[in-house]
């Protein structure tokens, strides 16, 4: 069976994408192998993007946790996030593949910026399927993707959240599939897209190893990224899972695990098929779908990435949760301690710092990500916090 | 399944145009679909299709959708099992369950199917089950008795079309359109020269779905060369509409339209 990580992974979609699927497979393998291909993708990466993004020393988190920290900085990538390595990767495909039209689906608009952007770049049409609530969470980022030229379409079934966008976009695929491509936004959906997404994020992992060596002359001990569908996470770990580093994946507990408030897929989540893969869901007793809830609308998504089910079941990375009140307060200490306002998704990582700290010595190096600036929430928090 | 092979070749035999009938269970309520679904088979349909209610129908447009969120929140494993059971004692009509996958996984499949079977299905459509990662659930359907039905879309092509044609064991479900269901207004051909390709290879009958809403439009697909169509959300809006005599009413029309041809 194609595109499994164990057991997880595989195409459950409607047969209609299924061609779309095999060109988009034939497509992506033979621009991994083209150098043309990848001299462009670098290119961009260098010279529109700004990569490397720096890897920096977080001296004053250091102290306060008694491990040597290191801040891989995608908050420094164009547009604000890692979603830009991922987007620009795929435009390039959908103009190999002679596609005229990007679609895109959106939770907190950071991925929909980046499609809007990467389409602004090549030329290419862009639609992108947004839940009306965060239509109304997110309308600075709504603004932005129609300054890029983007069409935004609220999708108010559902809970008009992630899920329903993603079920709308893939909606609109199967309907325009012969000139449009749909460029997922995470390690999500039917193979290729888990394997695809993955690849384009490994910038970030191999960065990580290449400026480990510069600046330590080994890679790091630990290495800890927040996980939503997993895209910067995955980018981080896949070119690390060989080496003898720790690896941590956390998760966003929202209100709490014991409730229904939170989006901890791997914690508290069973396997199930959404979306085109195989993976673990929140689910019901009934096997329906649950909504997701996070501070963060970059995380709650009530699946992840098969390959991240199976990096949880072999052991290989430990997936820890924070909740949003840790999130919020992580946020607190990294703008405080270093001048680093991140994502409310990326603070959930910066917030197991304590127990990544407690599992490793004192001399051992911690990298985390800092998937993306904390711009897009700062109305949010300041509306929660109570200030003016 | 022989209740659906009798009824696969008996239309065979007499040139009669097949009609497949949708409902959501559990919409608007238990019995007022197994209700529909009666009234369906009693004006003309040969397998009514019941719908197993999902969060999330990626293959379904806005009718179908809005039925499922009607049905979910007291429609569950149980329920579908009670509609089967209901339509099958009270007729002998071929009875295909469409569902998704993951409520079909959630207590294990082989167990789910097994119930399904026992209480009276006589094929299973899975709308989000491409046919590369079909083979383990058609084998359980077999040792159930069970027909997996597979699809063709416009855009399936190559080996895959002969795959599919061998792997069919009553008919194949041919959606007809590149979208999601609901009824149309045009009727898309882009299917055609796909059913074409797929005869070279098997001459398992082939019904055409998704669009397809009215008696015109269903002549046009026997016109066409179908073997048969599938109407649903025409016949969850008349449904929610006017209850089980609006269905039987559009049902009749569709049968006539597929009757009387010249």
């Amino acid at each position: 069976m194609n595109g499994r990580f164990g057991a997880y992974g595989g195409q459950y979609v409607p047969e209609t994408l299924m061609h779309a699927l095999g060109e988009l497979e034939t497509a992506f393998r033979e621009a991994q192998a083209d150098p043309g291909y990848q001299a462009q993708l670098g290119e961009l990466l260098r010279r529109y993007v700004g990569r490397p993004t720096p890897l920096t020393e977080a001296r004053r988190l250091s102290d306060r946790f008694g491990r040597r920290i290191l801040l891989k900085r995608e908050d420094l990538a164009h547009t604000g996030a890692h979603k830009i390595n991922n987007t620009l990767g795929q435009a390039l495909l959908c103009k190999r593949m002679g596609k005229r039209r990007l679609i895109a689906e959106t939770g907190a608009g950071q991925h929909g910026v980046a499609a809007a952007t990467a389409a602004a770049l090549f030329g290419l049409e862009c639609d992108v399927f947004m839940g009306s609530l965060d239509v109304e969470r997110q309308a600075l980022n709504v603004y932005r993707m129609q300054l890029l030229g983007a069409t935004v379409h609220p999708v108010a079934s559902g809970s008009g959240t992630l899920k329903d966008a993603t079920n709308a976009a893939l909606r609109e695929w199967v309907a325009t599939v012969e000139d449009t491509h749909y460029a997922i936004g995470s390690v999500v959906g039917p193979h290729p897209f888990p394997l695809m997404v993955r690849e384009f994020q490994s910038v970030i992992g191999r960065e990580v190893l290449a400026q480990c060596q510069e600046l330590l002359g080994a890679g790091p001990d630990a290495a800890i990224a927040c996980v939503g569908g997993g895209s910067n996470a995955a980018g981080l770990m896949a070119p690390l899972v060989d080496e003898d580093i720790r690896l941590y994946g956390v998760e966003a507990a929202g209100g709490g695990l014991e409730g229904l408030e939170h989006a901890a897929t791997l914690s508290r989540g069973r396997p199930g098929v959404l979306h085109g893969a195989y993976s673990y869901l929140l689910q019901d007793d009934e096997g329906q779908v649950r909504e997701a809830y996070s501070i963060s609308a970059g995380l709650d998504y009530p699946g992840v990435g098969p390959e991240h089910a199976y990096w949880r079941d072999s052991g290989r990375v430990t997936y820890l949760t924070a909740s949003d009140q840790e999130a919020l307060e992580a946020l607190h200490l990294l703008s405080r301690l270093e001048g680093i306002i991140p994502a409310l998704e990326s603070a959930h990582a910066i917030a197991r710092l304590d127990e990544v700290a407690r599992a490793t010595s004192p001399g051992d190096t911690i990298v985390v990500v800092v998937s993306g600036r904390g711009d897009k929430d700062l109305e949010a928090i300041r509306r929660r916090e109570g200030m003016s | 399944m022989s209740r659906l092979a009798d009824t696969l070749h008996s239309a065979t035999a007499t040139g009669r145009t097949l009609l497949m009938a949708y409902l959501c269970a559990g919409d608007p309520s238990v019995e007022a679909s197994v209700d529909g679904l009666l009234a369906a088979a009693a004006a003309g349909a040969d397998i009514v299709e019941i719908g197993w209610p999902f969060s999330d129908p990626v293959a379904d447009g806005p009718v179908i959708q809005a039925a499922s969120q009607r049905a979910l929140g007291h429609t569950g494993r149980a329920e579908v099992l009670e509609v089967v059971r209901q339509v099958r004692q009270a007729s002998d009509v071929p009875i295909a369950l469409l569902g998704y996958c993951n409520p079909l996984l959630n207590r294990g499949l082989e167990a789910t199917i097994g119930e399904l079977a026992a209480a009276g299905v006589d094929a299973l459509v899975v709308a989000d089950l491409a046919f590369e990662e079909s083979e383990p659930w058609r084998a359980i359907c077999r040792a159930s008795g069970v027909s997996l039905v597979p699809f063709i879309a416009p855009t399936t092509q190559g080996k895959r079309l002969e795959a599919i044609a061998r792997a069919a064991d009553s008919f194949i479900y041919a959606v007809a359109l590149l979208g999601v269901t609901g009824q149309r207004a045009e009727q898309s051909s882009s299917i055609l020269p796909v059913v074409e390709g797929l005869r070279r290879h098997g001459n398992a009958p082939v019904l055409a779905g998704f669009g397809i809403g009215d008696g015109e439009q269903a002549a046009l697909w026997r016109r066409r060369g179908l073997d048969g169509v599938i109407v649903g959300s025409a016949l969850v809006a008349a449904m929610a509409e006017g209850g089980r005599t609006a269905v039987g009413d559009k049902v009749r029309t569709i049968r006539s339209g597929l009757d009387n041809l010249g």
